[in-house]
């Protein structure tokens, strides 16, 4: 802030940087707008967010709240008002408010002298690049490293097409290539790399435009949710190119040569010089390599992932058929109708344990965010039907015995907050069990058999005899190789 | 590359590196560019003149500079470009040899091999921006595919019909840049424009042909070295403004042209733009009243659904519901078209082969079974009560049956299967909602 009143109050003198031309009083009105209406959309106006930064505990939770503001003056509770076009209304309020600063702004200044705001022009437009370059190298860092779209679990791979939701489709195809994430990664923290610096920002803007423009419309065509806050850099983006539009405008349409004239403070002194550098680097170190030192101990050591990190029955992990199903001490042949019995069983190679039986349930439309707990990482379910039931346990191996609790719990309204401590599973042999939580006993005779015993939801004994089913999956057939 | 550019638009003279560098490149991007594989001219050839359809315009559009590559796939796919290299180096260097006056005018002749490669690029992105505007390339998914396990597809199909299910226009919008950027290629003082949204569509076009093996690897690695020379050009002087932030300097260059051009180049513009007005009304009269690369015969009247097998009996020998038989069906798919998908506790034998947009008759339409290993495939002719169904990847496989609709959900069938097992096969029709298409706006609650 010493720096911006330094250069308003100090008007620069070099001949390259002291770019003197005046602005139309359309150019000045239309500056005030913007002016106005991105600062409301990049400095948080709400106490709430201010509160909750406050509240964190960690420097990582710190710096992601500040690379991910989101403006939300308001918000319809509508359809459209989360999913659709009018989820872009704070955007609206910002515009109004910004149209009624400038006119009072322009009615305040009308006997003033001053023709052009290149200072202020220059602070906001580093503000905005600043503002894309935090937010968007944050946002690489969850592909680089790479958990934003895990790979299918087993029991996604099992699911119909049909039985997925548009969401979960977009974000398993970028997991079924792991490599092609990282590299989408890469990009986008190349592109805010390229934000931090004068001579590349045109450049990272095209970038940013491009891939965020893409993000955002896949996010309106799959439901992804994200199609406000993917615009919004497309639109800070778009913001940073207007500068360059007149110059290439002339260069490349017109033909003409033309020279650069952009405005740069100049520092009085010294002191202030570095000042400016040290806190631009200062941020640049915090954002990039602190930031993603942070992001990688949060995800790979801390945990906070959106699948279960927890192993599951050792050597278990695989497609099971149900060879036996007794329900009641009664035999239920298999049947792809049946209600009751169970058609398959998928093992992951974490603790969940998913059935399948031919009944509708409540799907989770939750996004999968990373939890700290296993129960409550809900990628694997989010947006996956076809009569699965996904069971987080806990195993006593020396006892042969699953604690098990139903993964999804769709009465939460946005379907992502972590599990009231109350309704976690009990631990092990803790006591106190709830009541949706199940026991079973199982044993394992071979290698690839399981079997398991015990009371399911509506306390009816069953006793289910599982086989692994050793599956080759298209999905993973190299077609330069592999001769099906 | 880029000496050779700066140097061209400081209006300097060049030096004999740059002559031969920029010689090597003009052999290597026409032997690339220039359609050298006879087969491309028979295919042109082959067209029914009388009766064109929107693929033959593609495939026009559509020269994949293979060359000789001594496979498919992998770095050997490209075996014909280092040879197109070698070749390329040694006609430079007999040039350089043969040019001994040196006033050959090499800006005109850059310029020209510019003219050439901007054209070929539109052309290329024209031809596949109108099949995602109007979006044949991608169809959404059918009623087999919804019933196929998403690890039961082959990478590039599940790609493929990821992105067939966007709504919003997502993929028309697609189209629609690609198209865009190739008609901005047309015009000089644009095409720098159309080349940069060009390369930054490419490069994902790249890496999707890479992660997904869509097939289209050497293609677009060739259009994006398309985009990529076009660029070279303007680069110096966008990184003069825009990165040094100093003084750039225009394109002054202007064509020196002979009596002859300018009619030419008239001509090649309409001819463009009669290529894109036909090509995209050919598509959109295709894509209203044909339902490619889907076979367009109808099905079986009312049949249209996805059935359980509640009964099969094999040699007279009933067989219960099973998740383990090889033998027994469960679950039989009627498409809206005369084809009908089997799902059995089997590996069938995937369709492995790549999409191509071309213009067949309905048996030749197997998009519906490429890259799909979780369903058997039929296509199927019926007559009377007799049904005769013909799958579409193992050709041996045809298997005659007579079927009887007691009611307007079950279809009866009896006859025999490809092992000479008679079959008595009950099919009922099931009461299926997806979840691909409740949304998540609301909660659901589904099978």
């Amino acid at each position: 802030m010493t720096a911006l009143t330094l250069a308003a109050e100090k008007p620069p003198v070099l001949a390259r940087q002291n770019n003197k031309k005046e602005w139309s009083s359309a150019e000045r009105f239309l500056f005030r707008i913007s002016f106005i209406f991105f600062i409301l959309l990049i400095i948080p106006v709400e106490p709430s967010w201010y509160n909750k930064l406050f509240s964190v505990k960690t420097v990582f939770a710190f710096l992601n709240s500040l690379t991910g503001y989101r403006v939300g003056f308001y918000s319809l509770h509508s359809d459209s008002g989360k999913w659709g076009l009018y989820a872009f209304v704070s955007w609206g309020i910002a515009l109004l408010v910004a149209l009624a600063g400038a006119a009072v702004w322009t009615f305040l200044l009308r006997n003033s002298k001053r023709k052009a705001y290149h200072d202020l022009y220059y602070w906001l437009r580093v503000l905005v690049r600043y503002r894309i370059a935090i937010g968007i190298i944050a946002f690489g860092f969850l592909k680089l490293y790479p958990m934003q779209m895990p790979d299918p679990s087993i029991s996604n791979l099992d699911t119909n097409l049909g039985d997925y939701n548009t969401y979960k489709i977009y974000w398993q195809i970028v997991g079924v290539s792991i490599w092609y994430e990282i590299v989408l990664g890469l990009v986008e923290i190349v592109a805010g790399l390229l934000m931090l610096f004068r001579g590349t920002t045109a450049l990272g803007a095209v970038l940013v435009a491009g891939v965020l423009y893409n993000i955002a419309h896949a996010n309106i065509a799959y439901d992804g949710g994200v199609h406000v806050y993917s615009a919004y850099f497309v639109l800070l983006s778009l913001f940073l190119l207007v500068q360059y539009v007149p110059n290439l405008w002339k260069l490349l349409i017109k033909k003409q040569d033309v020279e650069a004239e952009y405005y740069y403070p100049i520092f009085k002194s010294k002191g202030a010089k570095t000042r400016f550098y040290t806190a631009k680097y200062a941020i640049i170190f915090v954002f990039t390599i602190l930031f993603g030192i942070l992001r990688y101990d949060v995800h790979y050591h801390v945990g906070q992932l959106k699948e279960p990190k927890t192993p599951g029955l050792p050597k278990a992990a695989g497609y099971y058929n149900v060879t036996e199903f007794r329900l009641n001490d009664k035999v239920i042949p298999y049947s792809p109708l049946d209600t009751l019995r169970w058609q398959s069983v998928v093992f992951e190679k974490w603790s969940t344990l998913v059935y399948k039986v031919y009944k509708p349930f409540s799907i989770s439309l939750a996004n999968g965010t990373p939890n700290p707990k296993d129960i409550d990482r809900s990628y694997e379910l989010a947006g996956i039907a076809g009569g699965r039931k996904f069971l987080y346990y806990t195993a006593d191996l020396k006892k042969g015995k699953l604690f098990l609790e139903d993964k999804n719990r769709p009465s939460l309204p946005e379907g992502d907050a972590p599990a009231k401590k109350n309704t976690a599973i009990s631990k092990g042999n803790k006591k106190g069990k709830k009541e949706n939580a199940l026991v079973w006993n199982f044993y394992r005779p071979t290698a690839d058999r399981i079997i398991i015993t015990g009371l399911n939801e509506n306390k009816d004994s069953i006793h289910v005899i599982l086989d692994r089913v050793i599956k080759r999956y298209p999905i993973k057939y190299d077609r330069s190789h592999a001769s099906l | 590359m880029s000496t050779l550019t700066t140097l061209h638009t400081e209006k300097q003279d060049w030096s004999g590196l740059d002559i031969f560098l920029f010689r090597t490149t003009f052999i290597f991007l026409l032997l690339l560019t220039i359609p050298l594989d006879p087969g491309y001219y028979q295919k042109i050839f082959s067209f029914n003149l009388s009766n064109l359809h929107f693929q033959d315009f593609f495939q026009l559009s559509n020269y994949v500079p293979r060359l000789f590559a001594t496979s498919d796939w992998g770095i050997a796919s490209y075996s014909g470009w280092g040879v197109a290299l070698l070749v390329a180096l040694a006609g430079a260097f007999i040039w350089q040899r043969m040019d001994t006056t040196g006033k050959q005018d090499n800006e005109q002749l850059y310029y020209w091999l510019r003219v050439i490669v901007r054209y070929r690029l539109a052309l290329a992105l024209i031809g596949y921006g109108v099949i995602k505007l109007i979006p044949v390339q991608l169809p959404g998914a059918t009623l087999s595919d919804l019933h196929t396990a998403y690890g039961d597809f082959l990478p590039w199909k599940i790609y493929y019909l990821s992105t067939g299910v966007a709504k919003a226009g997502y993929e028309q919008t697609l189209g629609a840049i690609e198209i865009a950027a190739g008609l901005l290629l047309i015009w000089r003082p644009t095409a720098v424009i159309g080349a940069g949204i060009a390369a930054a569509f490419l490069i994902n076009i790249v890496l999707v042909n890479f992660a997904y093996q869509l097939g289209q690897h050497v293609y677009s690695v060739y259009l994006l070295l398309l985009a990529a020379f076009i660029l070279a050009y303007d680069t110096p002087r966008l990184f003069q403004l825009l990165v040094k932030e100093g003084k750039a300097r225009a394109d002054h260059f202007e064509p020196v042209f002979s009596k002859n051009i300018p009619p030419l180049r008239y001509a090649a513009k309409i001819a463009l733009a009669v290529f894109v007005v036909a090509y995209a009304s050919l598509t959109y009269s295709s894509h209203a009243k044909s339902k490619w690369p889907y076979p367009d015969t109808p099905g079986l009247s009312k049949a249209y659904g996805v059935y359980n097998v509640k009964e099969f009996t094999v040699n007279k020998k009933s067989l219960p519901y099973s998740a383990t038989d090889t033998t027994r069906w469960q679950d039989v798919v009627f498409e809206r078209w005369n084809v009908l998908s089997i799902r059995a506790n089997k590996n069938f034998p995937v369709d492995t082969s790549s999409p191509v947009i071309e213009a067949h008759a309905d048996a030749k339409r197997n998009f519906d079974a490429e890259g799909n290993g979780g369903r058997a495939f039929y296509s199927y002719v019926t007559d009377k009560n007799k049904i005769t169904i013909s799958n579409k990847y193992i050709h041996s496989d045809i298997q005659v049956y007579t079927f009887s609709r007691p009611d307007s959900s079950t279809i009866v069938l009896d006859g025999v299967n490809s092992s000479n097992d008679t079959l008595h096969v009950v099919l009922e029709r099931l009461n299926k909602e997806y979840l691909l298409f409740k949304g998540r706006r609301k909660p659901v609650k589904v099978y």
